[in-house]
C-alpha cells in the first residue's frame, strides 16, 4: 500500500477535479470540432497540474522518504488519469471519436514510462537511508 | 596580499563557516548526552559550551530534531514548562547514543593522541 503524505492527498483530490474538467471540455471540443478549445484545454490542464504539483511538492512537510516523492506523485497521477479515462469511456461520456483503443494506448505507453521511472527510482533509492540521500541526513 | 590581515580573516571565516556547518549535530547530540533538554536549553548549551562560536536558530533546531526523531536517533517526552504550555524534552535513544559514541571514537579521540596534540598546539614552521 502506497503511503500518501497530506500534500499528496490534496494533490490527488485536485487532480481528480482537474481531470474530470479536462475530460468534459475535451469531449465537448471534439464533438463540436473546436480545435482551439482542444488545445487550450490541454494546455490549461497541463499548466494546472504542473503548478499544483510544484507548490505542493515544494511544501511537503516530511523529513524521511523525500526521494520517494517524485515517483509517488507520478504513480498517483497515472492511476487517477487512466482510471477516470476508462470510467469516462465506459460511462459513455466521451465523444464518438474517442475510442477505447486510445485510452488503452495511453495506459500502455505511459505505463512503460512509469516502469522506466520506477527502475531509475529503485536505483537511486539504493543509495539512501529511509529514502533520504546519505549526505543530506546530517547536513 | 598574503600578509594582509583582512585577507587572512576572510579565508579563516570561510573555513570556519564550512567547519561549523558540520558541527551542529555533534553539539546537539552532546547536549542531549548530558541530559534530556527542551529546545531553548539545547540552544543555550550549544552556544555556551562552544564559547558562542556555534549559534543556532530555534526553528532550525526544531527541524533538525524532528528529522533525527524520524531517523530514531532522538526521542522526546512531554513535561511541564515554567508557567507556559507543556514542553518537549528531547533525549538520545540507544541508537543515538551508539552513533555519538562511535563518532567520538573515530573522529574526536584522535585529536587526543599525544603526537597530534603537540602538533596542533605547536607554532609551526614557516616554509615561505
Amino acid at each position: 500500500m502506497i503511503n500518501l503524505s497530506k500534500n499528496l492527498k490534496i494533490f490527488s483530490l485536485l487532480f481528480v477535479f482537474y481531470t474530470l474538467c479536462f475530460r468534459y471540455f475535451l469531449s465537448l471540443s471534439i464533438t463540436s470540432h473546436n480545435g482551439t478549445m482542444q488545445w487550450s484545454t490541454a494546455i490549461i490542464y497541463g499548466l494546472l497540474i504542473f503548478i499544483t504539483a510544484w507548490i505542493l511538492g515544494k511544501n511537503e512537510d516530511i523529513t524521511i522518504g523525500i526521494i520517494d516523492l517524485g515517483f509517488k506523485y507520478h504513480f498517483v497521477t497515472y492511476v487517477i488519469f487512466n482510471t477516470i479515462a476508462l470510467l469516462w469511456h465506459f460511462s459513455e461520456f466521451s465523444s464518438n471519436y474517442e475510442t477505447v483503443e486510445y485510452v488503452v494506448l495511453v495506459i500502455i505507453t505511459w505505463g512503460i514510462l512509469l516502469a522506466i521511472h520506477l527502475f531509475f527510482h529503485l536505483i537511486a533509492r539504493k543509495n539512501t537511508i529511509k529514502g533520504v540521500p546519505g549526505d543530506q541526513i546530517f547536513e | 596580499m598574503k600578509n594582509d590581515e583582512a585577507y587572512k580573516q576572510q579565508l579563516l571565516k570561510s573555513w570556519e563557516d564550512t567547519y561549523k556547518k558540520g558541527q551542529l549535530t555533534f553539539w546537539l547530540f552532546l547536549s542531549l548526552k548530558e541530559a534530556p533538554k527542551y529546545v531553548n536549553e539545547i540552544k543555550e548549551f550549544i552556544e555556551k559550551k562552544s564559547n558562542y562560536t556555534i549559534t543556532c536558530e530555534g526553528q532550525s533546531l526544531y527541524r533538525t530534531l524532528r528529522k533525527y526523531h524520524d531517523f530514531e536517533m532522538v526521542n522526546y517526552k512531554t513535561g511541564k514548562g515554567n508557567k507556559g504550555p507543556e514542553r518537549k524534552y528531547y533525549f538520545l535513544t540507544t541508537l543515538g547514543h551508539d552513533i555519538l559514541n562511535e563518532f567520538i571514537e573515530r573522529n574526536i579521540k584522535l585529536f587526543f593522541n599525544e603526537n597530534l596534540t603537540d602538533l596542533i598546539f605547536s607554532k609551526g614552521d614557516d616554509h615561505d
